[in-house]
């Protein structure tokens, strides 16, 4: 079990990562592209900064759709003992998650390129296609953060109560968790914000306690760590008939 | 009595016939859908025609288009499920975490074809509807519908590749899959992870024929228990 636990610190902390390389570009590089309402704009920035645009999406959506699967797992691990079924339904949105991220990312490279070439030949119509596929990418991919929300929520309640990261952590996550399905609302959609910036904090604690712990479980097993496969019932009953 | 077997292993190495027949169906399914690619839709799929013939072509075809997409999507998620729940099963015991974030990969590209069928054949229906009084707002549809189910069921073969390649490093020097089908798997895995570059999703036919035959193969090796060499 303990590389899912190194493996789920790394990837939370590549998550921390690309949301802060995603916000940064966005208020740098793309402000024009995010302040613009009117999708002939869109289009036209789209269609001059593609390598940018094509960096951004893959950094925020499909690496990061990658980075939180482990992140997921060794999570859902850690709270096994605690027995709880919520931490387990959590775990579930939390990889749903995942699975609804990389699909807006991949839908989002095809419409990069799709609207990028339309624009060559056909401005007018790059700009409705576009109007459609912002649409979906919003929608899927971070107009409202319910899966998200539900995942950190479900995670920060069952980790308040085992105390399994710092309380200021756990706290953190009940919060952003709060937030997140706040943006169901669509006058909240701006809340969406608010949990970005704090799951970076989030992101960033739980993969600096996974991997400490990972590091500390290690030092506690200096004899060469033997692979634990627990005995199966037919191994046992094997072992028993020999003796 | 003296006892022969060792019951764990068989119980990890056992053959699995759904996982087989899942492997096998997807293989079908995928060679069904190149098939129908290069005979009556390749006008269709060379992506030479502008959006206006595309929606044409489409809604002369629509029986073919419906069939193809059922195949493709429904008929392929429905069967990779079994064939990633015995490949996960066949590695867990030995290579946990990796055969745990593989199967991840899996069931979440199960729910993106399962995604891309249902988006496919309603946004078809929608296009053909409104071809009857708009054909103008029918065409600006087509190129908005093609890009979701492309980038969700084709253009980018990650979530695949992801699969594909994590269950070939879990399996790898573990005797519990042949060596041939982790290298013809992490191959075909590559290919597919390289289709995120724009400009190279064209590799994507690569790994469709990569993963033909991996999934004939990986259901044959199901079929039978394997030698393991120690």
């Amino acid at each position: 079990m303990q590389s899912v636990q190194k493996l789920g610190g790394i990837g939370a902390l590549i998550a921390a990562g690309t949301f802060v390389v995603g916000l940064t570009m966005l208020a740098t590089v793309f402000t024009g592209f995010v302040s613009t309402s009117d999708p002939a704009e869109a289009v036209e920035f789209i269609a001059e900064n593609q390598p940018a645009m094509h960096l951004w999406n893959i950094t925020i959506t499909i690496l990061f759709g990658i980075a939180l699967v482990p992140l997921v797992l060794a999570v859902g691990d850690r709270l096994r003992d605690a027995h709880s079924p919520l931490a387990r339904l959590a775990s579930v949105f939390g990889l749903i998650w995942s699975g609804v991220v990389i699909a807006t990312g991949m839908i989002t490279n095809v419409a990069y390129a799709a609207v990028g070439g339309l624009h060559g030949t056909d401005p007018e119509m790059a700009a409705t296609v576009w109007a459609a596929l912002d649409v979906v990418i919003n929608g899927l991919g971070g107009g409202t953060e319910v899966l998200g929300g539900l995942w950190v929520l479900g995670i920060g309640t069952v980790a308040l109560r085992e105390r399994l990261f710092a309380r200021w952590v756990n706290h953190l996550g009940v919060v952003m968790g709060v937030a997140a399905l706040s943006t169901v609302v669509p006058a909240f959609e701006a809340v969406g914000a608010v949990f970005d910036l704090g799951l970076i904090v989030w992101f960033t604690a739980v993969g600096v306690h996974l991997l400490a712990d990972d590091a500390r479980s290690a030092r506690q097993n200096q004899a060469p760590i033997q692979p634990t496969k627990p005995p199966t019932k037919a191994t046992t009953q094997a072992m028993e008939r020999q003796s | 009595m003296t006892i022969t077997t060792h019951p764990q292993e068989t119980d990890q190495l056992a053959p699995s016939r759904t996982g087989a027949i899942g492997g096998l169906v997807a293989a079908a399914a995928f060679i069904f859908g190149i098939a129908l690619m290069v005979t009556s839709l390749s006008d269709y799929a060379t992506g030479d025609l502008t959006n206006a013939e595309s929606v044409a072509f489409m809604l002369d075809h629509q029986g073919t288009f419906y069939l193809w997409y059922l195949i493709i999507f429904l008929v392929f998620g429905v069967a990779i499920m079994p064939l990633a729940r015995s490949l996960h099963r066949r590695l867990v015991d030995i290579r946990p975490e990796l055969a745990d974030l593989g199967a991840v990969f899996a069931y979440i590209w199960a729910g993106l074809m399962f995604a891309t069928g249902m988006t496919s054949n309603i946004g078809m229906a929608a296009i053909a509807d409104l071809d009857e009084t708009d054909p103008g707002a029918a065409e600006a549809l087509y190129s908005s519908w093609a890009t979701v189910t492309d980038g969700l069921g084709g253009g980018n073969e990650l979530v695949g590749g992801m699969w594909i390649l994590l269950v070939s490093l879990a399996a790898w020097g573990t005797g519990r899959l042949p060596t041939g089908l982790n290298v013809l798997g992490i191959v075909s895995a590559v290919t597919g992870l390289i289709t995120l570059v724009p400009g190279l999703n064209d590799v994507g036919i690569v790994f469709g024929l990569g993963s033909i035959a991996w999934f004939a193969w990986a259901g044959v090796v199901l079929l039978r228990t394997p030698r393991v060499d120690r």
